[in-house]
């Protein structure tokens, strides 16, 4: 291939949406903006913090891009990080009860999301309910599901000593959850590029009519994309039992805004069919990046949710500034 | 099994509102006040708090328990699960059931509702012990007796309490940093108050930088690695207002091996016992205060039984047996056994005032 046909290539790549260029481009002007005000910024340091506090967000904005990428919308990733998390907490050694499942706690958290997910999957195709409805319900459904198993007396807390180390060591530098995360990413990459579930469903996403037309089992890869946003907010779940060494309803807390801001910040568009799993990568990054420049850069608290407010509409705006024709006329 | 839309939808309208009549039917036909005392074994004891998930009401519900228990009666615990009309329909309907003879012993979802509750019970004649929340000016002086009394933690003294823990583990100098609850809260405001109140006595010690952690493990443990990040070697120690987020802090600090810095929290968690009892009373987490969870349950539930079965007369009351903050007590290494022993098994309430540990002035 010459040089120019590269250039085109990537050219359309870039301008098919498959790389988040926008999105990059403001990483780069918040980490270039906070590096000349803070000296620790650019450190290696800090980039492994970042990464490790990323870690779970990222985990379970992969699944949540499959489903946004496809027209629907996943708001039950709190509820089923709540369920998963007490899920794992109660199997691996801990001091509430005998269990010893060890790391075989983590995929049952998985499980537990993948079926709360299986039950949004039915519900949105087969009972054709939207799926902001469905996930909501399923997102209290997670939630209750987290109550009973916490039941009424004490939180409660991880003896494993390979889950705890899970959460607190590093392996080559990084935190064992940002491997996790890693890997989690490329499995996803790989469904996104390489499957037909990942191809078909930006053609899901563009239009279902066409997606029908073209003999595409819509019902099957949309509960597909529900499970699979299920069973990695699981897994999300399950890290924050590592992380934080107990099992809570409140893992989740905050992760949904956090999730969604970041998939529509990366360039994935809500109404579906664009974006990926780069692109949510890369918007978790910025989410995370920002927060953390706050503290670094001694923002008073009074005023930081003003400028984290301020700094996300700067992004979006740029990030969907190509989108801004489309986008109006569906307003 | 495939249902249309609109039939579904019109299934899921139906149940949304007859749902909706039950719970208006429930909230009307309150019987009508009668001043004359209650007879003992007609008392309905009710302790009302945001839900059993949580270790803190778990802890409530006991002392409420013990107290059920020494009058030879039985309590009805509710669950608001942080919503508040749902908190208000609840006593409504318990109001309209037991009348005069109802004692509710209520933290409010939010302090807004708080009138609503007081305005429901003053007309069925009931008594209402109040936790925690009330707004400005709605205290059990300005409303009547059928808001017998408030009680409340002292988060100034809790604040500073746990800070001279901190600051002596430190040997009277250092860096530390803290972590806030949320801004707008009364209770983080005060807590905070005290660690300044705390530093003022302690000139060495230099706070580096404060962070709202919004109460949260998860939030706790970023923005104390992101601390780290900063200010690395130069912290010597971590404030925290309250256990989540000292618990999150600790995470953190393990996770970078930071053996050397001290970690004190308000709340008395039971992972934080836990941590106190294993950890070297130095560093690691050195101390949190004692929960008085069984007291508010227990004692609440007894000023308000005296009140309603006459013993004691809530209009001729001292200031400090209206509105009082509770009694603070930090758990260290040296007490954390007896501290973190079910604190409800053996209550005695011989002085329903033994809870009370300063007058809350009126302006407060």
């Amino acid at each position: 291939m010459t040089n120019s046909g590269k250039l085109a290539s990537i050219k359309a790549v870039a301008s098919r949406g498959n790389l988040p260029i926008p999105a990059l481009l403001s990483l780069l002007i918040v980490s270039a903006f906070t590096a000349t005000r803070s000296p620790e910024f650019l450190t290696f340091d800090n980039f492994v913090q970042i990464s490790d506090q990323a870690s779970v967000t990222i985990i379970l904005v992969c699944g949540l891009t499959f489903v946004i990428l496809m027209g629907s919308i996943d708001l039950s990733v709190q509820g089923v990080m709540a369920s998963a998390s007490m899920t794992t907490a109660l199997l691996v050694g801990n001091d509430r009860n005998q269990n010893n499942w060890g790391y075989w706690s983590i995929p049952a958290g998985m499980v537990v999301g993948a079926l709360i997910g299986l039950i949004a999957g039915l519900a949105v195709t087969r009972l054709r309910i939207p799926s902001f409805l469905v996930t909501m319900a399923t997102w209290n459904i997670g939630l209750g599901l987290a109550y009973v198993l916490f039941g009424n007396t004490s939180q409660p807390s991880v003896k494993d000593e390979g889950m705890l180390a899970l959460g607190l060591d590093t392996f080559l530098g990084f935190s064992k959850a940002t491997w996790i995360a890693l890997a989690v990413v490329l499995f996803c990459m790989w469904l996104q590029t390489r499957t037909k579930f990942g191809r078909y469903a930006y053609v899901i996403g563009g239009s279902e009519e066409i997606a029908k037309l073209s003999g595409i089992n819509v019902k099957r890869f949309r509960a597909l994309s529900l499970i699979l946003s299920g069973a990695l907010s699981g897994l999300a779940g399950s890290v924050i039992v590592a992380k934080s060494g107990i099992g809570a309803v409140q893992a989740g807390e905050g992760q949904l805004f956090l999730g969604i801001a970041a998939v529509v910040i990366g360039g994935t568009l809500l109404s579906g069919g664009r974006g990926g799993i780069l692109h949510s990568v890369v918007g978790v990054y910025i989410m995370i990046t920002i927060s953390v420049a706050m503290i670094l850069l001694d923002v008073s608290d009074f005023y930081q949710q003003i400028v984290q407010g301020s700094v996300v509409l700067l992004v979006v705006s740029s990030t969907a500034w190509r989108q801004r024709r489309p986008l109006r006329t569906v307003v | 099994m495939k249902v249309s839309t609109g039939r579904s939808n019109r299934l899921v309208a139906a149940i949304a509102s007859v749902g909706l009549i039950s719970s208006a039917l429930m909230a009307v036909g309150t019987t009508p006040a009668s001043a004359a005392a209650c007879e003992k074994s007609k008392i309905k004891l009710v302790q009302s708090g945001r839900g059993l998930e949580n270790p803190y009401y778990v802890a409530v519900n006991k002392g409420s328990a013990a107290f059920a228990k020494s009058v030879g009666l039985e309590h009805q615990w509710i669950s608001s699960e942080g919503d508040s009309q749902k908190q208000l329909s609840q006593i409504t309907s318990i109001l309209a059931e037991s009348g005069n003879c109802a004692v509710i012993n209520v933290d409010p979802n939010e302090s807004s509702i708080l009138p609503a509750i007081l305005d429901a019970a003053k007309a069925a004649g009931a008594t209402v012990v109040v936790q925690w929340n009330r707004p400005a000016g709605v205290t059990p002086l300005k409303y009547g007796t059928t808001f017998t009394s408030f009680m409340s933690e002292d988060g100034n003294a809790q604040g500073y309490a746990i800070a001279v823990a901190l600051f002596k583990a430190m040997k009277g100098k250092g860096n530390i940093v803290a972590l806030q609850g949320m801004l707008d809260n009364t209770v983080a405001q005060s807590r905070f108050k005290g660690l300044k109140r705390a530093m003022k006595e302690y000139p060495k010690i230099k706070l580096l930088a404060d962070q709202t952690a919004k109460w949260d493990q998860n939030e706790g443990q970023k923005v104390m690695q992101t601390m780290l990040t900063k200010y690395g070697k130069k912290i010597n120690g971590v404030w925290t207002a309250n256990d989540s987020m000292g618990l999150g802090a600790l995470q953190a600090l393990k996770a970078k091996k930071r053996t050397d810095v001290g970690v004190v929290g308000i709340d008395g968690l039971e992972l934080a016992m836990k941590e106190i009892k294993a950890g070297n009373g130095k560093t690691g987490f050195i101390a949190t205060t004692v929960s008085n969870a069984h007291i508010q349950g227990g004692y609440g539930l007894a000023i308000g039984y005296a009140a309603a079965t006459g013993s004691w007369d809530p209009a001729k009351a001292k200031p400090e047996e209206r509105a009082f903050y509770l009694k603070t007590v930090i758990a260290t290494k040296k007490n954390v056994d007896a501290a973190s022993k079910d604190l409800s098994i053996g209550m005695k309430f011989t002085n329903i005032w033994d809870a009370v540990g300063s007058v809350i002035p009126e302006t407060a």
